[in-house]
C-alpha cells in the first residue's frame, strides 16, 4: 500500500504547473502572516483581502511550513508580497501538499487495517488516487489531504475502540479546519453512547476523560488567542456571505435556486441581478423566500437529528454504526447547509469509500455518489486547458471503480436501471458544455447555462442518495437482528 | 471486464499526455530561435501560404536557415493540414512572417490539441493492436492466465513516459510516424504483408528516422516471398517472384503518390532528398548516448575527422552491425526474428549512425517496447534507461518535474501490478517467474545516479549561447561553496564538477557568485 501511494504521489508532481487557483495565495499569504508577523496579530492583518480564516491548529501548522519555505524562497514569506508566484513558491507550495499527503496515507492505512486483503488492493487504490483530492488540493490547491488524514486516523481508532485517540484526533481535526464540525454530533452521541454510558460512575469518569482531552486540544490551540477571541471567532464565522456558493454546490438549496429561477422566468418578473455568476454576495430570491443563516441552521439540525437519536438505540458498536450516521450527517449538511462548497462532497465520500471496504452492500450508494459526486467537482478546474485533464482523470477514475468493483463482486449488480440511466445521463452534461452549446450557440445567450445544469443534474442525484442512504440507514434495525 | 480494462488504459494514456502538455515545451521563451515547436509551427506557416512547389527551396518568403523544412513530404502534407485548421481556428496563428515565434496560451493549447489528436488516433489504438495480436496471436497467451501479464503489456506500451515527455512536452509528432511503424508491424505478424508495407511507406515518408527500421521490414518482406516459414514450405521461384513484384509495384505506387508535387523536374525532387538528409550538420548533436559521444571522451572526433569522412566511417560501423541480424532474417524469416531484428538494426542505426538526435533513441525504444511479452526484464528497464537518457533534454525544456513524476509513476506502476499477480497465486503461469525477475532488481544503483545528476542541473543556471548546436555556453553558477575563494579556486571548483560535459564544449563562459553577491547583482 506504502508503494500505491508513492506511485500517486510520482503522479501529483506532473501537475505543478498546472491552473492554481486564488487558494494558492491563499495559502501563500497564510504562510506570510503566520512567519513575519507576532503572533496576536494574526487574526487582525488585513493587507490581503484573504484574511486567515481557518483555526489556529492550521495556523500553527502554516507557521510550521513557512520555516521550510525560507529554504526556498524567502520572498514569499514577505505579507506585502501579494500574488507572488515565483517558480520556486509554487514548487514549495506544491510540494508542501504532497509531502503533507503522508498523513492521509496514514489515515487510509488506519482505516482499512482489517479490510480482506484480496479486495484491500482496489479499495486503497480507490482511497489514495481519489480523484477528488486531486482536483481540490493538486490542481485547485488546498490542504485536504491532510485533514481527511486526521479524520480517517480518528474513524480508524473507533473501529479499534481506542475512544480517547479517536477523541483527540477529532479535535485536533476541528482546531485545523471548523468545517469538520458538521459531523460533531455523531462523536457526541456515540462517544456518550459507546463510552459514557454503564453505571453513573462510568458514565461521569468518562465525561472527565473525553472534556479532558477535548479541552487541552483546545486550550493548546485557542490559548495564544485568549485575549482576541471574538476576533477570532468573526473571522472564522462570517456569516456575510451568500446562502450559495458562486458555483452552486448540488444541493438542496441549488433545486432551491433553480426553481425560483423558474418561476421568476414563468411569471415573468425582472429579475435584478444574476445570482449564478458574480461574486460571492447575499442573494435575494425574486419569487420564493429569502433563505437566512437561521433557517439553513435550523434545517440541518432537524434533518440530522433522527440519525443522531438512532445512535443511542444501537446495540452493538460497530464500523457500520458510526461510519452510517457520520456519512449521513456529513450529505444532511452539505445538503442544508449555509455557503456549502462544492467541495464537500468529499466530506460524503471519502467516509462511504471506507465504509465500502468492510461491506459489500454499499458498493451501490458508493458507485453512484462517485460517478455524480466527482463529475460535480469538475467545474473547479474552469480553464480551458483543463477540461481534457479534468474529463480524462474522472473517466479513468470511473473506469476503474467498476472495473475493482467487477473484480470484487463478481457477477453481482452494481447499480439499479434507474440509477444506471442517471449516471449515462451524466454524459450529456460535458456534451452540451463543451459541443451542443457552440452548434447551437447558446454560449452567448446563457452563459451559466452549463453550470446550472451540472449543479441542478448533480442535485437530484445528491437529494435520492441522500433520502435513499437515509432510509436504509433508519429502517435497518429490523434487518440487523434478523441477521444475528 | 475487458471494456473497461481498455478504458482505463486509454483514459489514462490521455489524461497524462493532458497533463504533460501543461508544462513548457521546446524553446519556449527563447528567442530568437525558439524551438521545435516553433518548427512544427513554422512548417504549418509555410505549406499553408506558399505553393507546393516552394516548400523546400529557398525563397524570399521561405528562409530555409530558419527551421527549414527538413522532413519527408507526409509530414509536409500534415503541417498543411493542421495549417489549414490553424487558420480557421485563429488565423495570426500562421500568418505569414508575422506569425513566428506566436506565444500565446491559445495557441499553445491548439498545438497541443494536435498532437493529443494524433495519439489517440493513431498511436494509441496502434499500440493496443499490435500489443494483442503480439500476446494473443505470437504467443498464444490464454487471455485468464495472462490478466495481469496482460496489463502490464499495455501499460508499458501506452504510457511509455519517453514518447509522452517528447511528443506532449518537448513537442514532436513522433507519435504518428511511430504508429505507422507499429500498426506495419503488426499488420506483417498478421500476414498482411502488403498493408504493412504501405504503412511503413508512410512511417517513411512521414519522419525519414524510420529508415532504421527498414532493414528488417526489407529482409522479411524479400525472404516471406520465396519461404513460408511459420508453415514449413516453401514457394515456387515463379510465386514468389509474382509475390514480390506485387510488393514491389504497391511500394513503388505509393511512394509515387506522396512524392507526386516534385516529380516534375529532377532538380527540385534532389533538392528535397538534400533537405530531407542532411550530412552538413555534425556528427551528433548536443549529448547523444551513442557510440561516438562515449568515443568522443576520448578522443575529439571534430578534430580528428571531417564531417565527409566521420560519414563514411559512421556508415561502415552501422553496416557491419546490421549485417548479422539481416542474414539470419533472410534466411529464416520467423515472426519472432522479425520482431528482434528490428530491435538490432535499429539500435545499431542509433548507436554507430551519422547525426543523431537523442530524441531518435524513441525510434528503437518502440520495438523494444513491443517485446516487452518476450524479455520483460531488458524491455522495461531499456524503457526506463532510454527517458533517462533524455533528460539534458528534458531538464531544458523545463520538463525535469515531469520526467521525475512519469518515470517514477511507471516504474510503481509496474511494481504494483506484479505485486497484485502474485497475491492472486495464479502460480502455475511460468510468465509470473520472469515478472518477479523485474520487481526484484533494486533501482537504487540508478536513483542513486539519477540524483547526483540532478543535483548538478539545479545547482547550474545554463544559458546555451550556440542557438542549439551544443558548443557555446554561458554560466552563472551561485553557490555558497565560493565563499571566501578567489576566483580562480571558484573557477577550478566548476571546472572539476562539469569535467565530463566539458570535453563537449567549445566555449564555456562562466560567472561565480555567492548567493549574496547574487542577490546584489540581482538588485541592480
Amino acid at each position: 500500500m506504502f508503494y500505491q501511494f508513492l506511485a500517486f504521489s510520482f503522479l501529483k508532481l506532473i501537475f505543478i504547473p498546472s491552473y492554481r487557483s486564488t487558494d494558492f495565495e491563499v495559502h501563500r499569504n497564510w504562510l506570510a502572516i503566520t512567519h513575519s508577523l507576532n503572533i496576536s496579530s494574526w487574526y487582525y492583518e488585513d493587507t490581503s483581502e484573504w484574511t486567515l480564516d481557518y483555526p489556529p491548529m492550521f495556523a500553527y501548522f502554516e507557521y510550521a511550513l513557512s520555516h521550510i519555505a525560507k529554504y526556498f524562497d524567502p520572498e514569499m514569506l514577505i505579507v506585502s508580497n501579494l500574488n507572488y508566484a515565483s517558480y520556486n513558491t509554487i514548487l514549495f507550495q506544491r510540494l508542501s501538499v504532497i509531502f503533507t499527503d503522508v498523513i492521509y496515507f496514514l489515515g487510509v492505512r488506519e482505516c482499512l487495517k482489517n479490510v480482506n486483503k484480496n479486495q484491500k488492493v482496489f479499495h486503497s487504490i480507490l482511497l489514495l488516487g481519489n480523484i477528488g483530492l486531486i482536483f481540490v488540493d493538486h490542481i485547485h490547491f488546498q490542504y485536504n489531504g491532510i485533514l481527511f488524514g486526521i479524520l480517517l486516523l480518528s474513524c480508524g481508532k473507533i473501529f479499534q475502540r481506542k475512544y480517547l485517540q479517536a477523541a483527540f484526533y477529532y479535535t485536533l481535526l476541528l482546531n485545523m479546519k471548523h468545517i469538520y464540525i458538521y459531523i460533531a454530533p455523531v462523536y457526541f452521541f456515540y462517544l456518550l453512547k459507546f463510552y459514557c454510558s454503564g453505571s453513573f460512575k462510568q458514565f461521569i469518569s468518562g465525561v472527565i476523560k473525553l472534556g479532558t482531552i477535548v479541552l487541552l486540544v483546545t486550550a493548546a490551540s485557542f490559548g495564544p488567542f485568549i485575549h482576541h477571541l471574538p476576533q477570532v471567532l468573526s473571522r472564522l464565522f462570517p456569516f456575510k456571505r451568500g446562502l450559495t456558493h458562486a458555483y452552486w454546490a448540488p444541493n438542496f438549496w441549488a433545486l432551491y435556486n433553480f426553481a425560483d429561477k423558474i418561476i421568476s422566468i414563468v411569471k415573468k418578473i425582472p429579475q435584478s441581478h444574476s445570482n449564478t455568476g458574480g461574486l460571492v454576495q447575499e442573494f435575494q430570491h425574486t419569487y420564493l423566500p429569502t433563505i437566512s443563516p437561521q433557517v439553513t441552521f435550523i434545517l440541518t439540525a432537524a434533518a440530522m437529528l433522527p440519525c443522531c437519536i438512532k445512535i443511542l438505540f444501537i446495540k452493538n458498536e460497530s464500523i457500520k454504526s458510526f461510519m452510517k450516521p457520520l456519512i449521513i450527517c456529513a450529505a444532511t449538511s452539505f445538503m442544508f447547509g449555509w455557503h456549502v462548497h462544492e467541495k464537500a462532497i468529499l466530506m460524503i465520500l471519502i467516509p462511504l469509500q471506507v465504509l465500502t471496504a468492510y461491506f459489500q452492500s454499499e458498493a451501490n450508494s458508493s458507485l453512484f455518489l462517485t460517478i455524480f459526486g466527482l463529475y460535480s467537482l469538475t467545474p473547479l478546474l474552469f480553464t480551458s486547458e483543463l477540461i481534457l485533464v479534468k474529463l480524462s482523470l474522472y473517466a479513468l477514475y470511473i473506469a476503474f471503480n467498476f472495473y475493482a468493483f467487477r473484480r470484487i463482486y463478481k457477477g453481482q449488480q452494481l447499480l439499479k436501471i434507474h440509477e444506471n440511466l442517471y449516471s449515462l445521463g451524466i454524459i450529456l452534461l460535458p456534451l452540451y458544455e463543451f459541443v451542443i452549446q457552440y452548434i447551437l450557440k447558446l454560449d452567448q445567450k446563457f452563459p451559466f447555462m452549463p453550470l446550472m445544469l451540472t449543479s441542478v443534474y448533480c442535485g437530484l442525484g445528491m437529494i435520492y442518495f441522500w433520502l435513499k442512504f437515509y432510509f436504509e440507514y433508519l429502517l435497518e434495525t429490523n434487518v440487523k437482528k434478523k441477521t444475528k | 471486464m475487458t471494456f473497461y480494462k481498455y478504458a482505463i488504459i486509454v483514459c489514462a494514456g490521455i489524461f497524462l499526455r493532458t497533463t504533460i502538455s501543461l508544462h513548457s515545451y521546446s524553446g519556449q521563451g527563447k528567442k530568437p530561435l525558439f524551438g521545435d515547436f516553433e518548427a512544427q509551427r513554422h512548417w504549418q506557416e509555410v505549406t499553408v501560404n506558399l505553393p507546393i512547389k516552394d516548400w523546400y527551396e529557398n525563397t524570399t518568403d521561405n528562409d530555409l536557415l530558419y527551421w527549414g523544412l527538413d522532413y519527408p513530404p507526409l509530414t509536409a502534407y500534415h503541417s498543411y493540414l493542421i495549417g489549414q485548421t490553424a487558420k480557421f481556428v485563429n488565423e495570426s496563428f500562421v500568418e505569414l512572417h508575422k506569425s513566428r515565434g506566436i506565444e500565446t496560451e491559445e495557441h499553445k493549447q491548439f498545438m497541443r490539441m494536435t498532437v493529443l489528436i494524433a495519439d489517440i488516433l493513431i498511436y494509441i489504438p496502434a499500440m493496443l493492436l499490435a500489443c494483442n495480436v503480439i500476446f494473443f496471436r505470437i504467443l498464444k497467451i490464454n487471455a485468464e492466465k495472462g490478466e495481469s501479464f496482460h496489463w502490464l503489456y499495455l501499460c508499458i506500451a501506452i504510457l511509455y513516459p519517453g514518447q509522452i515527455l517528447i511528443d506532449n512536452g518537448h513537442f514532436q509528432y513522433n507519435n504518428i510516424s511511430l504508429g505507422f511503424t507499429v500498426i506495419a508491424i503488426s499488420a506483417i505478424l498478421c500476414d498482411q504483408r502488403l498493408i504493412g508495407a504501405i504503412f511503413f511507406v508512410f512511417a517513411l515518408n512521414y519522419k525519414q528516422m524510420e529508415l532504421y527500421h527498414a532493414l528488417p521490414f526489407f529482409c522479411y518482406l524479400l525472404s516471406t516471398c520465396f519461404i513460408d516459414r511459420e508453415r514449413q514450405k516453401s514457394f515456387t521461384f515463379i510465386t514468389g517472384i509474382k509475390r514480390l513484384s506485387l510488393l514491389g509495384i504497391v511500394v513503388v505506387i505509393s511512394f509515387l503518390l506522396i512524392w507526386l508535387p516534385w516529380l516534375s523536374s529532377l532538380e527540385s525532387l534532389l533538392q528535397v532528398v538534400h533537405r530531407i538528409f542532411p550530412i552538413y550538420r555534425g556528427v551528433f548533436e548536443d549529448k547523444v548516448s551513442n557510440i561516438w559521444c562515449i568515443v568522443n571522451v576520448f578522443m575529439k572526433i571534430k578534430e580528428n575527422f571531417t564531417n565527409e569522412q566521420m560519414a563514411k566511417i559512421c556508415l561502415m560501423c552501422t553496416a557491419t552491425s546490421i549485417v548479422p541480424s539481416s542474414i539470419t532474417l533472410l534466411l529464416k524469416p520467423t515472426k519472432r526474428q522479425f520482431l528482434y531484428s528490428l530491435i538490432n538494426c535499429s539500435l545499431a542505426f542509433f548507436l554507430f549512425s551519422f547525426q543523431v538526435h537523442e530524441k531518435s533513441i524513441l525510434i528503437p525504444a518502440i520495438s523494444v517496447a513491443l517485446i516487452f511479452s518476450l524479455e520483460p526484464f531488458m524491455s522495461f528497464w531499456f524503457l526506463q534507461i532510454s527517458t533517462f537518457s533524455m533528460l539534458p533534454l528534458l531538464v531544458k525544456d523545463g520538463l525535469f518535474a515531469a520526467f521525475i513524476g512519469l518515470s517514477g509513476f511507471t516504474i510503481l506502476l509496474v511494481k504494483l501490478i506484479i505485486d497484485e499477480s502474485k497475491d492472486q497465486k495464479n502460480k502455475n503461469s511460468n510468465y509470473l517467474q520472469i515478472l518477479l525477475k523485474i520487481n526484484n532488481l533494486t533501482s537504487r544503483k540508478w536513483l542513486e545516479n539519477f540524483m547526483i545528476f540532478s543535483y548538478l542541473l539545479s545547482t547550474v543556471e545554463v544559458e546555451d549561447l550556440s542557438d542549439g548546436c551544443g558548443g557555446k555556453f554561458a554560466a552563472i553558477i551561485v553557490s555558497d561553496q565560493f565563499a571566501g575563494k578567489s576566483l580562480l579556486a571558484r573557477h577550478r571548483l566548476v571546472n572539476t564538477a562539469l569535467a565530463e560535459e566539458l570535453k563537449e564544449i567549445h566555449a564555456f563562459s562562466q560567472k561565480t557568485f555567492t548567493p549574496e553577491q547574487w542577490q546584489e547583482q540581482q538588485n541592480q
